[in-house]
């Protein structure tokens, strides 16, 4: 079959026999690179090479080091490659579906999908999960490796050792789901590399042009795709808001990134967001900076996290559907702003902040996408001086953040921020500090003993980002440093008046 | 087993590593061969052509860290040679002063009468 399509997608013409050749070449090519990882992983448990490493431990630990980290790259390459390879069919399937009306195909149900798309998705999802038993089998032949020296050493047989070493890897894979998280966690790159080519793949669904490089838009693409196929079905409603408590205090105003963190615990948990949400905890922190010399106050607006996992837009703003509403770019699509976007408007504007006045957005995980989509809405900066932000473990690499500095902190063993399949963009005006808290040498000892203990989401606990920050104020690097010059007005330690401000969905 | 045995076998894995090096150089090759015939021609087309140079780059890394996995395993074979080596005129040398045997380990031992 050959045919040609013109429009959609960016006005496109497809070949799609040539579409389906490079899918069955990619596959190939990732087929092929697997028999060479094993080959490569199989080097370094070879009884010559075994036997001499007594004579040179050294050199053999070279050898070891280097066969390592080829098979690393290797695998990062097959996983790619077998995404690739999903996401070039499910190209060509959404071509052939261009008779489709992309407006149906927006607001039809998952169910309602063509099953060929479904198929492709299959095939995304499958892949990785067998590139990752592939990269257990290598981690486990790496783990095995002294113990098979050491019993082929003794004499004993080579494939009863090899036997022994498969018992090992079946144990492996009959683990939980969590070892995958795990091994997601340990290889963050590969990570969001796998939900940038997702993204990809869904890219061609969407209405609009997709950009070069768009990964970005594809995962944007993916959440509308999901928003439109939930509302369809009566999920991630917008609700009106409206402001039920609202609680004053004065105390001694933050002076440092450590202590705008610390502010952030009061609205989660020191586990973050994933522990469940906590009546006491949702609202919007608000301080009063006195203005210097009789100008007028600066404002800093913590805004918070995920209060909710729900998908029907319940009591809170701060919820799923506020999570997919605010990556989908619901806003500048289509003009209505997400339910926690209004939830921080509506308590800045009951906190008082007039307009012109300059503010410090900071927010953690779902508080930091708030707080990068209240800066990139043209709007809300027209209304407000917005200073400065700060964002920690939050996903907004997807955002248009130009004139206003921000500092953005990831810690490396962290998800969240991977899941717009991005990196942040590097401009002057925006520094991301990356902290690799999985080192065993300068790493948080608190979350690598947590990850080794099974919990895949530590790197995201609020505390270890209280612990990073203490480091980031240590560093002189001069990224950071033009943001605390830029945040230094807010950070003067006077007395601040703090107000709290809870916001609820109406009933 | 004898050390000749056993350091043609590591200079075999060297060999091994640099021709698994050249399968992998010549595996992306290909792709992009397949890639550059693809009539494709779109936005969505470019991006995904830019996941793949990302990607290829990864390899060609793997790569490169094979070529040097195979220059270090002919180093490692030299080692243990002159190591062995070393041993075993050790153990002659007190063979020689003191009359009797008093290696139980070194080359003899490790690779055979051979060795």
């Amino acid at each position: 079959m050959s045919l040609s399509v013109a429009g959609g997608a960016g006005g496109v013409r497809a070949n799609l026999d040539e579409l389906s050749r490079l899918a069955t070449a990619v596959q190939t090519e990732a087929e092929s690179s697997t028999h060479i990882a094993a080959a490569v992983a199989a080097l370094a448990t070879e009884p010559d090479f075994l036997v001499s490493s007594a004579l040179d431990p050294l050199g053999a630990t070279e050898v070891v080091a280097a066969l390592g980290l080829a098979v690393e790259r290797l695998t990062a390459y097959i996983a790619g490659q077998v995404i690739l390879a999903g996401a070039v069919r499910a190209a060509a399937v959404a071509y052939q579906l261009s008779d489709l009306e992309t407006s149906e195909l927006l607001t039809a149900g998952w169910h309602e999908l063509p099953p060929p798309v479904l198929a492709a998705a299959a095939v995304v999802v499958a892949g990785a999960g067998l590139v990752w038993v592939g990269e257990r089998a290598v981690v486990r032949a790496g783990l095995d490796a002294p113990a098979a020296a050491h019993a082929l050493a003794q004499g004993r047989d080579v494939g009863e050792v090899a036997a022994a070493s498969g018992q090992h890897l079946r144990d492996d894979l009959a683990g939980d789901g969590a070892v995958l998280l795990e091994w997601m966690v340990r290889h963050p790159d590969v990570s969001r590399e796998a939900l940038a080519t997702i993204a990809l793949a869904a890219g061609p669904l969407l209405p609009g042009d997709p950009q070069p490089g768009g990964a970005s838009v594809g995962m944007a693409g993916v959440s509308a795709l999901l928003l439109a196929g939930g509302r369809s079905v009566g999920l991630f409603a917008s609700k009106p808001v409206r402001v039920t408590a609202v609680h004053t205090r004065t105390q001694a105003g933050p002076t440092s990134v450590r202590d705008l963190t610390a502010r952030l615990a009061r609205l989660t948990t020191p586990r973050g967001t994933l522990q469940g949400y906590q009546p006491n905890k949702a609202g919007v922190l608000i301080d009063r900076v006195p203005g210097a010399g009789g100008s007028p106050p600066r404002w800093i607006v913590y805004v918070p996290p995920t209060s909710d996992w729900g998908v029907t837009g319940g009591r809170y703003p701060s919820d799923l559907t506020s999570n997919v509403a605010m990556v989908s770019k619901e806003g500048p699509r289509t003009g209505q702003r997400p339910d926690s976007v209004v939830q921080a408007l509506t308590a800045m504007r009951r906190a008082g902040i007039r307009p012109g006045e300059p503010v410090m957005l900071v927010g953690f995980s779902q508080g930091g996408i708030t707080a990068a989509a209240l800066a990139s809405d043209p709007a809300v900066r027209q209304e407000y001086n917005v200073e400065a932000v700060l964002t920690e473990g939050a996903p907004i690499s997807e955002f248009a953040l130009d004139d206003v500095a921000v500092l953005s902190i990831e810690n490396d063993a962290d998800l969240i921020p991977e899941l717009d399949g991005a990196q942040n963009p590097d401009q002057p005006n925006w520094t991301t500090v990356n902290a690799d808290v999985l080192d065993p040498q300068s790493g948080d000892q608190l979350t690598r003993q947590r990850v080794d203990d099974g919990e895949p989401f530590a790197g995201h606990y609020l505390d270890g980002y209280l612990r990073t920050a203490e480091q980031v104020d240590q560093s002189p690097h001069q990224s950071v440093q033009q943001w605390r010059d830029a945040a230094a007005p807010f950070l003067a330690g006077d007395d601040v008046t703090t107000i709290e401000v809870t916001v609820e969905r109406e009933p | 087993m004898t050390l000749d045995d056993t350091i043609e076998g590591i200079e075999r894995c060297a060999r091994r590593a640099a021709a698994l090096a050249e399968r992998v150089r010549s595996g992306v090759q290909g792709l992009h061969r397949s890639a550059d015939d693809t009539d494709w021609h779109s936005p969505a087309s470019r991006a995904m052509r830019d996941a793949l140079d990302g990607r290829t780059r990864e390899a060609l890394a793997a790569g490169e860290y094979l070529d040097e996995a195979a220059g270090l395993l002919r180093r490692h074979a030299q080692r243990a040679r002159d190591r062995a080596i070393a041993l075993e005129q050790a153990a002659d040398l007190a063979r020689q002063v003191l009359g009797e045997p008093v290696l139980s380990g070194g080359s003899g031992a490790l690779f055979g009468a051979d060795g």
